[in-house]
């Protein structure tokens, strides 16, 4: 272990050590989505898919909501395009991330853009802007070994899911939600420091709180919206500076 | 067979979606502008995510005595203190796990 590692604000001083810490930085993460992964594996048996078909969900879709909704979709209605605009629907939000990478992402080779885009989840966003946040740098070796440990302990989440088919247990009761809330708290309060991401993040809670409790709409797209936008409109009245 | 055609349809669209900006073939860089309302995605979108899982239980807001209420509320102090993640992941999951353990022992809580 070398010494050093971690230092305050000091950004990491090899490839290797920005590595390192994508692993560690992507673990909480990794472990909270474990049961996810499991869940996706065995409904995906459950609703007579093969184990291959389930597997191959994980290994080329590796987007857990879509994997969910999608085998809702296709038991509720059975109905192809529905499937697909579903997916489109819940995929949205990354057209986002994507653009919020774009600067930093555009002058790597294209294997590079291609390999960070197909890894490109909430999570692997989630600690990428913590990182960035915190170090003021990019780095598409950090951004790479966290979406990839992401996926391989979603994939081999989704494995054992498989394996057990149909006989889990209730995973909901024992509160696993909360760790990924628990980890976004931690990485959106130090962004904090602004009015305007202040009024971005309040507006987001109320907007989702309000539209989940009426069941009207997306509430993850439409609290995402309304955050962005009230955060705008506040830093654009007070004059803040863009970057 | 077909399911897979659909798998791999379904990929096509998680990975438009995920590479769009990436894409070199316009070279133009986004307007300010567009950049300012970026910088509110992040907050934002994740706000989104972690605000139903703390403030919404079973369709109704969160009793105010309910583990994941107050561990969610420890945890944005914790944050608010503590300028690093992981000890405050740490403090905000441990607050959860002994709550659970006592709204079992303590059915009240």
């Amino acid at each position: 272990m070398d010494q050093g590692f971690n230092r305050g604000y000091l950004p990491p001083r090899s490839t290797g050590e920005y590595q390192k810490q994508a692993i560690i930085d992507i673990f909480p993460l990794s472990l909270a989505v474990i049961p996810w992964g499991i869940l996706c594996g065995s409904l995906a048996i459950e609703f007579g898919l093969s184990a291959i078909e389930s597997q191959l969900m994980s290994l080329l879709v590796f987007a857990g909501a879509v994997q969910l909704a999608s085998l809702g979709v296709i038991a509720m209605s059975g109905l192809v395009p529905s499937l697909f605009s579903t997916t489109f629907i819940i995929s949205s939000r990354h057209l986002l991330y994507s653009a919020v990478f774009r600067e930093d992402v555009r002058k790597l080779p294209t294997a590079w853009r291609m390999l960070i885009a197909f890894f490109l989840t909430d999570e692997m966003f989630a600690v990428v802007m913590a990182f960035k946040a915190r170090y003021g740098v990019f780095s598409e070796h950090y951004a790479l070994v966290a979406g990839f440990t992401f996926y391989v302990v979603w994939n081999i989440a989704t494995f054992v899911g498989i394996y057990i088919g149909g006989s889990i247990p209730d995973l909901q009761s024992y509160g696993f939600e909360f760790a990924i809330a628990a980890t976004f708290i931690a990485i959106v309060i130090p962004q904090v420091k602004s009015v305007s991401v202040l009024v971005s993040v309040i507006a987001a809670v109320i907007t989702s709180v309000l539209l989940t409790l009426s069941e009207v709409g997306e509430p993850l797209m439409g609290a995402s919206l309304v955050g962005m936008i009230t955060g705008y409109a506040t830093s654009k009245l007070l004059g803040e500076p863009i970057s | 067979m077909t399911f897979i055609l659909y798998v791999v349809l379904m990929a096509v669209i998680t990975f438009t979606c995920r590479y769009f900006f990436f894409a070199n073939v316009v070279h133009y860089s986004l307007h300010p502008e567009i950049k300012r309302l970026l910088k509110f995605t992040a907050p934002a979108v994740l706000t989104a995510m972690w605000a139903p899982i703390i403030f919404i239980n079973d369709g109704h807001l969160t009793p105010l005595d309910n583990a994941y209420f107050i561990s969610g509320i420890i945890t944005i102090l914790a944050a608010i203190l503590i300028p690093r993640i992981l000890p405050v992941i740490v403090i905000g999951l441990i607050s959860f796990g002994v709550l659970r353990f006592f709204s079992e022992a303590v059915p009240m809580l």
